[in-house]
C-alpha cells in the first residue's frame, strides 16, 4: 500500500526513501490507561454496558461489606454493650426507614379497591404499623441501653449527639404520637433524631469484640489457659519446619530440615504431654541398635559400610547408654513405667486429702495401663525408639563427617591423634545429647492435655496436617497397588477406593466414631480424635490414589521399559524414575486434594470435636453472644481462606519452578 | 536360556526368590492373610462387643416402629411409621436436594465458566474472586451461614415478597401450589409430541442439509415448538392448571407450597459451592481448545455463532464431561452435610436418629454407604453413556 500524503508527518517536509520512514508512535487510544481501559473494558458497546452493569454490583457488594468489616465496626470494649447501642440507634433509623417505605394510611377496607390492591395495601399497611410501633420501643431500648453503660465505655463522639438530640425528652413525646397514632406529630420527632440514627451508623458494623474475647477459644480450644505456650511454641516451631520444605532458595535450609525432621516428635510431646521415653521400647531399641551395628559389620555388600563402621563400633556403647543411662528418678532398669503429670481426677482427690482437683501431680503407670485408658496415642509407642534412632542416626552422621574431615585434613601420623579424639568427642556429644534427652523426656515433665480439651485453630491444624501427611504416601501405595500386575493386590486397592470414593466423608467419620469401637477388643479405648484422624486420611488417601493414578498413567511406557533394561528393581524404578516424573505432574491434583481435606477437617465438629467452626458455632449459641453469627463465621471464613488460598497459590509458584519442559501443551 | 543348564530339579531356595512369579504369589498369598486375618480379628470382635452390649443383629428393625417425627417429608410419615419408612423419607429427601442442586449448579456454573472468561476485564476479575472465595471456604461453614442467614429473616408477619405469590420468611420460603385439575394430561402429552416433532426435524432438516446444503433453523423451531405447544395445549383444554397462592393467616402461610429453611440453606450453599467447581471446569474446558480451531472455523466462512455451537462447545464438552460427572458426584454426597443443620436426608434418619435408637450401627452406616455408593454408581453410569456419545470417533 503506498502512504498517503497526509499521512507523512507535515512539519518535518522530510521526504523519505520508501521504507526507511521511522516508526510512527501507535494512535493515542491504543496505549497507555486510556489503551487499557478501551481494550479491556469498552472494546464494543455490549462490553461498556457490562463494565457498567458489573461495575455497579461490586460497588453494592463490596462498599457494604468494607462498611461492616472495618469502617462502622467495634472493636473497643470487652463485651457486647457497646456493639448494641450503635446497633439500637441503627436500628431506629431502619425503622424510620421502614415506615417511609410503606404506606401508613392505606385503608385496606376502603371501596372500590380490587382484590390484589386491598392484598398489597393490607401488607403495606401492617409493615407500617409495626414499623410505627418499633420507632419509639428502639428509642427506649436505646435509652436503657445507654444509662446501663458505664461512662468509660461511652465513646466521645456520643456526647455532643446525646446533648443535641436529648432523646430523654423526646421519647414521651414520641410515645404519645404513636399512642395517638398521629404521623403528623410524630415525623419532626423523626427529623430531630437524625444525629443519633448518624451517630449509630457508624457503630452498626462488625462487631469484632466478640472475636477478641473469644480469641483463646478459638485459637485453642479448652487447651489449659496455663499451658497454652505449649501450642503457640509448636505453632511457630511449625512455620520454622515448613519453610524448608517449601522453598528451596531458604538460607540455612539444611539444619532447618534436620529440625523439619525432628519437628513431629517435639511436637507430639509438646501437645500431649505424653511422656515419649517409653521404657519397653529401651529394650528394643537397644537389640535393634546391636542387630544393626552386627549388620554393618559382618556383611561387606551393604551400601555406605564405611561411613556407617565408626558408628558400628561405638554401637555397644550406644545400646547401654540406651538401657541403662537415663533412668531419672525411677529404678535403673524398668521397662514397665512411663512417669507423666496429669491434672487430679475428682477420685484422686477422693483418695488423697492434700490434693485439690485440677494439681498436678506425677503419675507412674505402664504403658499398656496408658493405652487402654485411652490417655496415649497409638503411635506414642513408636515415637519413643523412633525419636531415639533419629537422634543416634544424626550423630552417627556427624561422627562420620568429623572423621572424614580429619582424615582429609591431616597426615598419617597426625590421624592416629585425630581419630581416637574424634571418637572421643563425638561420644561426649553423644552423652550430652542423651542426657538432653533426659531432661526433655524425664526432668520437663508437661502435664498431659488430653486431646478431648484440644479445639479450635489446634483441632483444625493438627487434622489437617496429619491428614495431608499420612495421605499422601498411602495414597502412592495405593496407586500402585491399583496399578499392579498382581491381581489380589489390585483388587484389594481397587475395591478400598471406590468404596471410599463413593461414600460421603460423613459416613466414613461416622463409621470411626461408631464402629471403631465395635472393631476392637472389649476394654481397649481409643482416642476420639485420633479416630477421627484415621477417618479423615483414609477418605483423603483414596482421592490422592486416584490423582496419583492419573500421573502413573501419563507416564510414557518407555519410562518403564528404560527402568526395567537398566536392571532397577521395583522399588528403585518408581522411587527414582517414575514416581518423581509422576507426581510432578499431578501437582495441581495434589494440592487440591490437600485443600479439600482442609475444608473437610470442619466436618469433624459434627462427630463431636470442637474445630474452629464449631467454636464459632458455640459462640453464636451462647447467650452472652447471640445475634453476632455472621462476625464468627467471617472470621472462620477468612481463617479458611487464607490457608486454602495460600495453598492453590503455592501450588502455581511449585508448578512453574518444577516445570522441566517435558510436558506436552 | 542359555545360562540355565541345570535342570528345573536342582533350583535353590534361593533361585526360587529371585523368581519373579513365585516372590508375585507369595507377597499376594501374605496380603490375603494379613488382610483376612485383620478382616476376622474386626468380625470376631464385633461379634463379641455386640454381644456384650446386647445389641440385636440383622435387618429386622427397619419393620419396626421408628416412633420420631420428621418434617418436610415428601411422603406421609409419623411417628407409627416404621424406620423403614423414615429411610425412605430420608433416601427421598437426599435426592431432592440433589437433583435441584445439580441442575441450579450447572445453569449456575457455565454463567460463571462464560464470564470468567470473558474480555471485560472487571466482569473476570469479579467472577475470579467469587469463584476463588466460595471455593476456599468450606462447605459446612457455608451452609451454616445460609441457615443462619435462613433464620434472621424477619418473621412470619414481615416476610419478604418476592414477587410471582412467592415468600420468604425465618419459616422458609412459601410458593404457589400447583393444582392440577382434569384435562391436565394434555399439557404433557403436548410437551412429548413438541420433543418428537423436534427431533423428527431435525432429522429431516440435516437429510434435507445433505442433499440440498440448504439450512433449517433447527434450534429456533424447535424452542418453539417445545414451549409453545404446551403453551396451546394449556389454553385448548381450558386452562387446566391453577395456582394457589401462599396467603398469610395469623401465624403462618397458608395454603401454598413450603419449602423448609433447612432445604433452602441447603440448596443455596451445595449450588453455590459446586457451581464455582463448575465454573472452573467449563473455563478449563473451553481453554482446552486450541485457538486454531476457532480461527479454521472463521477461515472456513463459518460465523462466530456457529463456530461457538458446532466446533468449540462439542468439543469443550469432551474436555467437560468427565470433571462434571465427579462434581455431580460430589454434590450428591455433599447434600449428607445437610445432617448438621437438621435437613432430614439419609445420614439423618437413618444413620443418626434411627442408629442412636436402635444401636445398629453396623446396619444403618453399611446400609446409608451402600444407597451412597448406588447413587455414585447410577451418576457415573449414566454420565459414561453421555460421555460415550460425544467422546472423540477415532477412526
Amino acid at each position: 500500500m503506498v502512504m498517503s500524503e497526509s499521512q507523512v508527518p507535515r512539519d518535518s517536509g522530510q521526504v523519505y526513501e520508501p521504507g526507511q520512514h521511522p516508526d510512527l508512535p501507535p494512535p493515542a487510544g491504543t496505549v497507555g490507561l486510556i489503551g487499557w481501559l478501551r481494550q479491556n473494558l469498552f472494546s464494543g458497546p455490549i462490553n461498556a454496558i457490562a463494565t457498567v452493569i458489573a461495575a455497579f454490583a461490586i460497588y453494592s457488594v463490596v462498599v457494604p461489606i468494607v462498611n461492616w468489616v472495618a469502617v462502622d465496626a467495634v472493636v473497643s470494649g470487652e463485651d457486647r454493650r457497646l456493639c448494641d447501642l450503635g446497633r439500637t440507634a441503627g436500628l431506629i433509623g431502619s425503622n424510620i426507614a421502614a415506615f417511609d417505605a410503606n404506606d401508613f394510611a392505606l385503608d385496606p377496607e376502603a371501596p372500590g379497591l380490587s382484590e390484589e390492591a386491598a392484598a398489597a395495601a393490607t401488607v403495606s399497611k401492617r409493615l407500617a404499623d409495626s414499623a410505627f410501633d418499633n420507632i419509639a420501643g428502639s428509642l427506649a431500648i436505646f435509652l436503657q441501653r445507654y444509662e446501663g453503660m458505664p461512662p468509660e465505655l461511652i465513646p466521645a463522639s456520643l456526647d455532643p449527639v446525646m446533648a443535641e438530640v436529648r432523646p430523654a425528652e423526646l421519647l414521651p413525646e414520641l410515645q404519645a404520637a404513636v399512642s395517638a397514632g398521629s404521623v403528623a406529630a410524630a415525623e419532626p420527632l423523626f427529623t430531630q433524631l437524625q444525629p443519633l440514627i448518624d451517630w449509630g451508623g457508624a457503630y452498626d458494623g462488625a462487631c469484632w469484640v466478640v472475636i477478641k474475647q473469644r480469641w483463646v477459644l478459638f485459637m485453642t480450644g479448652f487447651y489449659d489457659r496455663s499451658e497454652n505456650w505449649r501450642p503457640l511454641l509448636a505453632g511457630i516451631g511449625l512455620v520454622i519446619a515448613v519453610a524448608p520444605l517449601l522453598f528451596t532458595g531458604l538460607p540455612y535450609r539444611k539444619p532447618l530440615l534436620y529440625f523439619a525432621a525432628a519437628y513431629p516428635f517435639f511436637a507430639y510431646y509438646l501437645l500431649t504431654g505424653v511422656n515419649l521415653a517409653a521404657s519397653p521400647m529401651r529394650l528394643v531399641l537397644a537389640v535393634i541398635i546391636l542387630i544393626a551395628a552386627g549388620a554393618v559389620v559382618w556383611m561387606r555388600d551393604i551400601s555406605g559400610r564405611s561411613r556407617l563402621l565408626p558408628f558400628a563400633y561405638v554401637a555397644p556403647v550406644l545400646a547401654m547408654l540406651v538401657l541403662f543411662g537415663f533412668s531419672g528418678d525411677r529404678p535403673m532398669v524398668d521397662f514397665e513405667s512411663v512417669t507423666s503429670q496429669v491434672r487430679a481426677t475428682a477420685e484422686m482427690v477422693a483418695e488423697r486429702d492434700d490434693l485439690r482437683q485440677g494439681d498436678r501431680i506425677l503419675v507412674t503407670e505402664g504403658p499398656v495401663s496408658q493405652f487402654t485408658s485411652g490417655r496415649l496415642f497409638l503411635f506414642g509407642f513408636g515415637l519413643a525408639p523412633l525419636w531415639w534412632l533419629a537422634c543416634i542416626g544424626i550423630f552417627g552422621f556427624g561422627l562420620t563427617k568429623v572423621l572424614k574431615h580429619a582424615a582429609g585434613r591431616t597426615s598419617e601420623v597426625e590421624w592416629r591423634v585425630w581419630a581416637p579424639l574424634a571418637a572421643t568427642c563425638s561420644l561426649a556429644a553423644a552423652f550430652l545429647f542423651f542426657l538432653a534427652g533426659q531432661a526433655i523426656f524425664e526432668g520437663v515433665i508437661l502435664v498431659i492435655e488430653s486431646t478431648d480439651k484440644w479445639g479450635g485453630l489446634l483441632a483444625t491444624l493438627v487434622s489437617g496436617i496429619v491428614g495431608i501427611t499420612a495421605s499422601l504416601p498411602i495414597g502412592v501405595v495405593l496407586a500402585l497397588g491399583r496399578r499392579s500386575k498382581m491381581p489380589i493386590v489390585r483388587m484389594l486397592c481397587v475395591s478400598f477406593i471406590e468404596l471410599v470414593r463413593g461414600v460421603p466423608l460423613i459416613t466414613i467419620l461416622f463409621m470411626s466414631s461408631v464402629m471403631l469401637p465395635l472393631f476392637l477388643p472389649e476394654g481397649v479405648n481409643f482416642d476420639k480424635f485420633l479416630r477421627a484422624l484415621i477417618g479423615v486420611a483414609l477418605f483423603a488417601s483414596a482421592y490422592m490414589a486416584e490423582v496419583v493414578r492419573g500421573g502413573l498413567q501419563a507416564i510414557p511406557k518407555g519410562q518403564y521399559e528404560a527402568a526395567d533394561a537398566i536392571g532397577l528393581t521395583y522399588a528403585k524404578s518408581m522411587r527414582l524414575i517414575v514416581l518423581p516424573q509422576a507426581l510432578k505432574i499431578v501437582i495441581p491434583g495434589i494440592v487440591n486434594t490437600f485443600i479439600g481435606l482442609f475444608k473437610d477437617t470442619t466436618l469433624l465438629g459434627i462427630i463431636g470435636i470442637l474445630d474452629l467452626l464449631q467454636v464459632a458455632r458455640s459462640t453464636n449459641t451462647d447467650a452472652a453472644w447471640i445475634g453476632f453469627f455472621e462476625e464468627t463465621y467471617a472470621f472462620v471464613g477468612i481463617v479458611f481462606f487464607i490457608f486454602c488460598f495460600g495453598m492453590s497459590r503455592y501450588s502455581i509458584y511449585l508448578e512453574g519452578k518444577l516445570e522441566t519442559g517435558h510436558r506436552r501443551r | 536360556m542359555a545360562v540355565e543348564t541345570a535342570g528345573e530339579d536342582q533350583k535353590s531356595l534361593s533361585s526360587l526368590w529371585t523368581d519373579q512369579r513365585f516372590r508375585a504369589v507369595l507377597f499376594q498369598a501374605l496380603t490375603l492373610g494379613v488382610t483376612g486375618t485383620f478382616l476376622a480379628f474386626i468380625i470376631q470382635n464385633t461379634a463379641a462387643n455386640l454381644e456384650n452390649r446386647g445389641i440385636a443383629t440383622g435387618f429386622g428393625f427397619l419393620w419396626s416402629q421408628a416412633g420420631y417425627e420428621l418434617e418436610n417429608t415428601l411422603i406421609e410419615y409419623g411417628p407409627t411409621n416404621t424406620h423403614g419408612r423414615a429411610f425412605i423419607v430420608g433416601l427421598l429427601n437426599t435426592l431432592l436436594v440433589a437433583a435441584v442442586g445439580i441442575v441450579i449448579a450447572t445453569v449456575l456454573g457455565f454463567i460463571l465458566g462464560v464470564l470468567r472468561l470473558t474480555p471485560n476485564w472487571l466482569l473476570s476479575k469479579a467472577v475470579y474472586w467469587y469463584i476463588e472465595i466460595v471455593r476456599n471456604v468450606p462447605l459446612l461453614l457455608q451452609i451454616y451461614f445460609w441457615y443462619a442467614v435462613m433464620l434472621a429473616l424477619p418473621t412470619v408477619r414481615e416476610s419478604i415478597d418476592l414477587g410471582f405469590g412467592a415468600f420468604i420468611n425465618n419459616r422458609g420460603m412459601q410458593a404457589p401450589a400447583l393444582i392440577f385439575e382434569p384435562g391436565f394430561i394434555a399439557i404433557p402429552i403436548a410437551m412429548l409430541a413438541a420433543v418428537i416433532a423436534t427431533v423428527t426435524l431435525k432429522r429431516w432438516a440435516k437429510k434435507r442439509q445433505d442433499t440440498t446444503g440448504q439450512i433449517f433453523p433447527v434450534f429456533w423451531a424447535g424452542t418453539a415448538l417445545v414451549i409453545g405447544l404446551p403453551i396451546l395445549a394449556y389454553f385448548a383444554a381450558g386452562m387446566p392448571l391453577d395456582f394457589e397462592i401462599p396467603e398469610l393467616g395469623r401465624f403462618r402461610f397458608v395454603g401454598g407450597f413450603t419449602v423448609s429453611p433447612e432445604f433452602v440453606a441447603l440448596l443455596l450453599a451445595l449450588s453455590t459451592y459446586t457451581a464455582a467447581f463448575i465454573a472452573e471446569i467449563v473455563r478449563a474446558g473451553i481453554l482446552a481448545i486450541s485457538h486454531g480451531q476457532t480461527e479454521a472455523a472463521y477461515a472456513l466462512g463459518i460465523k462466530p455463532s456457529w463456530t461457538m455451537r458446532l466446533i468449540i462447545i462439542p468439543q469443550a464438552l469432551r474436555v467437560v464431561v468427565p470433571p462434571l460427572t465427579s462434581q455431580y458426584l460430589n454434590l450428591t454426597k455433599n447434600s449428607s452435610l445437610g445432617v448438621a443443620i437438621g435437613y432430614p436426608e439419609l445420614v439423618a434418619t437413618l444413620s443418626g436418629i434411627t442408629l442412636n435408637q436402635t444401636g445398629q450401627a453396623v446396619e444403618c452406616i453399611a446400609i446409608t454407604m451402600a444407597v451412597y455408593l448406588t447413587i455414585s454408581l447410577l451418576i457415573s453410569f449414566f454420565m459414561n453413556i453421555y460421555n460415550r456419545r460425544i467422546a472423540l470417533v477415532e477412526r
